[in-house]
């Protein structure tokens, strides 16, 4: 494991890539607002990552509001519908907020869409029972 | 990977289709299948100075095959040229000559078809393979490859050229066949002439599979009033644009449909690019219900494009895509996601700045190569 990056090093990281985005450093939070858009016929989300500095970044959706059917939960999300994108491990704050949780979310609502255009397959990996690994 | 809205409908349209072709395993057996029949009969194929020729013709031929549902069965059309003047022959004693040999192969030949009689043809049954047989003389007006057929209903002579029509069809796509082979041959270290011109599909072929396959949804209930394929493909044939993209290719084509169907004397008309008499929409004459039909479907195709092509979030664009392609859309949206992933696991998707926007890190985004993860997730 690297050095644990600074919250000004996380900033600057996003600003150079997301120059429109919305960022905010307070004394135990980093706040990331931007909006996303995937792929060519993807919707453009609106997502907040929220960092304290220690633990795994908390992300949402902020808008438009996921959809899931009423019989089924999102896949590969944790409470309140924050988004889980990797496994323990495989992020640290060492890592680059920027290239690592920002392309992952993107690629988290990718298959998201595809998710509920086929009733409910996953394509984009992961651990759950009933992903396609 | 998809830089363009177009290329990734492009890609959901191609993988429906795709599930409706006759898979190469299969072409290889049909192949066999017809082979076995030609070697019986003693016939040449092609273009051979032979007394007896058999050779396929119709979407076999064309690379246009779809089927009515996956795994469904193949509807294979073959012609037999008999080289027998018309004055020394009947229509009856044609099809009663081919139905003869046809019974003999049935009877010598060990895992045999059924055979069947239709107006115009015979038709062998092998399971999957519906085999029609065409009887047929060689047209001494309209040489080389001009041909007569027997009709039970008709007292003369039916004029047709299959290889006409199909090399015509060829020259509509020339260009990017001949690209797409080298492309092929180049992929597997061979030479273009050993790329078989089977294995070659062009974005017109498809694009002829995807108004097929939206015909026949459409028209399901109404089998009475469905335009035929030949009919079709003449028109996605003239109205092909020369893209490239299949989405691009078809809502090109899609409003010009009707621009092609022409007048002569108060009848509509479209004429065999190859025998300007033929014309494919004869029945219109007899019954115009066919013709308000097919302008109705040629108008509900270029809306089900449009309007899909204006959605946003890929869930929405298959919704309304499958409103006229049917659930095999879903099917090709997975597949969609599968690329994503495969590219991330590859190491070469890329995420863009500004948007996020993911495409392939060898293209021409700029932008952060995914790192490799693993979506997790209590649920």
């Amino acid at each position: 494991m690297g050095n644990r990056l600074t919250f000004a090093q996380q900033a600057l990281g996003l600003q150079s890539r997301f120059p429109d985005a919305l960022i905010e450093i307070g004394r135990h939070k980093l706040k990331f607002v931007a909006d996303l858009t995937p792929s060519p016929l993807s919707e453009t989300y609106s997502v907040r990552i929220e960092f304290d500095g220690v633990h795994r970044p908390v992300i949402k959706v902020l808008s438009p509001i996921l959809r899931h059917p009423p019989e089924r939960d999102l896949p590969h999300t944790f409470e309140e519908d924050a988004l889980c994108l990797h496994l323990p491990g495989e992020w640290n704050t060492s890592d680059l907020i920027t290239h690592t949780i920002v392309p992952w979310t993107v690629e988290w609502l990718l298959h998201y869409e595809i998710w509920l255009a086929t009733e409910g397959t996953w394509c984009g990996g992961g651990h759950e029972p009933g992903a396609l690994n | 990977m998809f830089d363009s809205a177009e290329a990734q409908l492009a890609a959901l349209l191609q993988g429906t289709v795709k599930q409706l072709d006759i898979s190469p395993d299969h072409y290889r057996e049909a192949v066999n299948k017809y082979h076995q029949v030609a070697e019986f009969l003693g016939a040449g194929d092609e273009y051979e100075d032979a007394d007896l020729l058999i050779y396929p013709q119709g979407s076999f031929r064309l690379g246009t095959v779809v089927l009515p549902a996956p795994g469904a069965d193949y509807d294979i059309d073959l012609v037999l040229r008999v080289a027998i003047a018309k004055e020394a022959t009947t229509q009856g004693e044609l099809k009663v000559l081919a139905g003869q040999r046809l019974t003999e192969f049935v009877n010598r030949t060990s895992g045999a078809p059924s055979l069947e009689e239709g107006g115009r043809c015979w038709t062998l049954l092998w399971p999957r393979f519906h085999v029609d047989i065409l009887p047929s003389l060689p047209n001494l007006e309209n040489l080389p490859t001009g041909i007569l057929l027997t009709d039970r209903d008709l007292r003369f002579w039916q004029w047709s050229d299959p290889i006409g029509f199909a090399d015509w069809f060829h020259s509509r796509m020339q260009d990017q066949f001949v690209r797409q082979r080298k492309i092929l041959a180049a992929e597997r270290s061979t030479t273009v002439d050993d790329v078989p011109q089977w294995e070659v599909k062009t974005t017109l072929q498809q694009a002829v599979q995807v108004l097929k396959r939206h015909r026949d949804l459409h028209f399901a209930n109404q089998l009475h009033l469905r335009p035929p394929s030949i009919l079709v493909t003449t028109l996605v044939g003239l109205a092909y644009g020369g893209h490239d993209d299949l989405f691009e290719a078809v809502i090109h084509i899609a409003p010009r449909l009707t621009q092609f169907v022409k007048d002569r004397n108060g009848v509509g008309w479209i004429a065999n690019p190859v025998l300007p008499e033929e014309n494919f929409a004869d029945k219109w004459r007899t019954n115009p219900a066919r013709r308000r039909a097919f302008e109705r479907w040629a108008s509900k195709l270029s809306k089900d494009l449009e309007e899909a092509a204006a959605q946003r979030g890929l869930d929405r664009v298959v919704a309304r895509l499958e409103d006229g392609f049917g659930d095999g859309v879903r099917i090709a949206a997975k597949d969609l996601g599968m690329t994503y992933r495969s590219g991330r696991e590859a190491g070469v998707l890329a995420s863009a700045g500004g948007t996020g926007f993911l495409a392939s890190a060898t293209g021409g985004t700029k932008g952060a190569r995914v790192r490799k993860h693993n979506f997790f997730g209590r649920r």
